[in-house]
């Protein structure tokens, strides 16, 4: 009896989108079936998850719902990324503009003092 | 950038990447590893499935705002933790009672590498512990024996234990995870007793 038990002892990795969704829709074979139920006795987080996606009335659409939500958040970052660098070429360009008007302004008073002696 | 290889990176240098170069497609693949188990977990939640979306996209985007400002270490139990706070807080919003408490355990933390003397030991520990399975198992309310059993002994699924049982799936579910827990917790004590 013990030696059926180890598997209580067992740590396994979390289940793959593809797999967790094979599983929602009963696509599985006995033994896929078993390593996913051992891993959600194991993890809270994949555990929770299939609850909630359980809930899902269209489990086909769920990769659909997925690629949108990626695709959202990608462009989110990138618009980020191009505000940050937008930001960050301003800054350097004030900087320059700072610092050339700072050397022409010493140029032009080195001069004026140097032809004033 | 979808090549196999970045496939194989893990979470931590993903994230090191991203920090490095802002390369958004590092988190592409973030996210394809994590997004279906948030959208559930958000699902589970907040039982609406538009907020659960948005709910994912944001918990996203303000994991990679705060990754600058944290060390971490363990990514899952990190996004985890973000995603249920941030699920309790919109259901506080939403005048929702909810009584589940959090647990802030397991946020951060490295792991130590496991030296081949300690897995040595850790199954000496396991066998101890197992010897006491008979004893343990008899602590356990009926309901988490008989599912604890069926799944582990009998190797039986959720849906044929729920089916033999009559319990629905969640009780099932959580017949074993909670059985699990209480197994292992007794057994820790029973061997750390006998030592």
């Amino acid at each position: 009896m013990n030696d059926n038990f180890r598997d209580i002892f067992v740590e396994t990795n979390c289940i793959p989108q593809q797999e967790l969704l094979d599983y929602l829709q009963d696509n599985l074979g006995p033994d896929d079936r078993r390593r996913v139920e051992t891993h959600l006795a194991d993890c809270e987080f994949c555990s929770d998850a299939l609850e909630g996606l359980s809930a899902i009335t269209e489990k086909e659409k769920i990769p659909g719902v997925i690629r949108q939500m990626k695709w959202n958040v990608l462009q989110n970052l990138r618009r980020k990324n191009r505000k940050k660098r937008k930001l960050e070429f301003y800054t350097s360009l004030v900087v320059i503009t700072l610092v050339i008007l700072f050397v022409a302004l010493a140029c032009f008073w080195i001069y004026h003092f140097v032809s004033k002696r | 950038m979808n090549y196999p290889s970045y496939q194989n990176l893990t979470d931590l240098e993903l994230l090191q990447r991203y920090k490095s170069d802002s390369n958004s497609e590092w988190i592409g693949i973030l996210f394809d590893r994590y997004a279906i188990l948030l959208l559930g977990l958000c699902m589970k939640y907040l039982k609406n499935e538009e907020d659960a979306r948005d709910s994912v996209q944001h918990i996203f985007l303000k994991v990679l705002s705060d990754v600058h400002k944290h060390e971490v270490q363990h990514f899952k139990a990190w996004i985890y933790q973000v995603a249920k706070n941030h699920c309790l807080m919109q259901l506080r919003k939403t005048n929702t009672r909810y009584s589940k408490e959090l647990d802030e355990n397991t946020m951060g933390g490295a792991l130590e590498p496991e030296l081949e003397k300690e897995a040595k030991a850790e199954k000496e520990q396991k066998d101890l512990m197992l010897e006491n399975m008979q004893e343990a198992m008899s602590m356990l309310n009926l309901e988490q024996q008989a599912c604890v059993k069926l799944f582990y002994l009998d190797k039986r699924s959720y849906q044929e234990i729920a089916d033999d049982t009559g319990y629905s799936l969640l009780q099932v579910k959580s017949y074993i995870q909670n059985g699990k827990r209480n197994l292992k917790l007794l057994l820790e004590k029973y061997s750390k007793n006998k030592r």
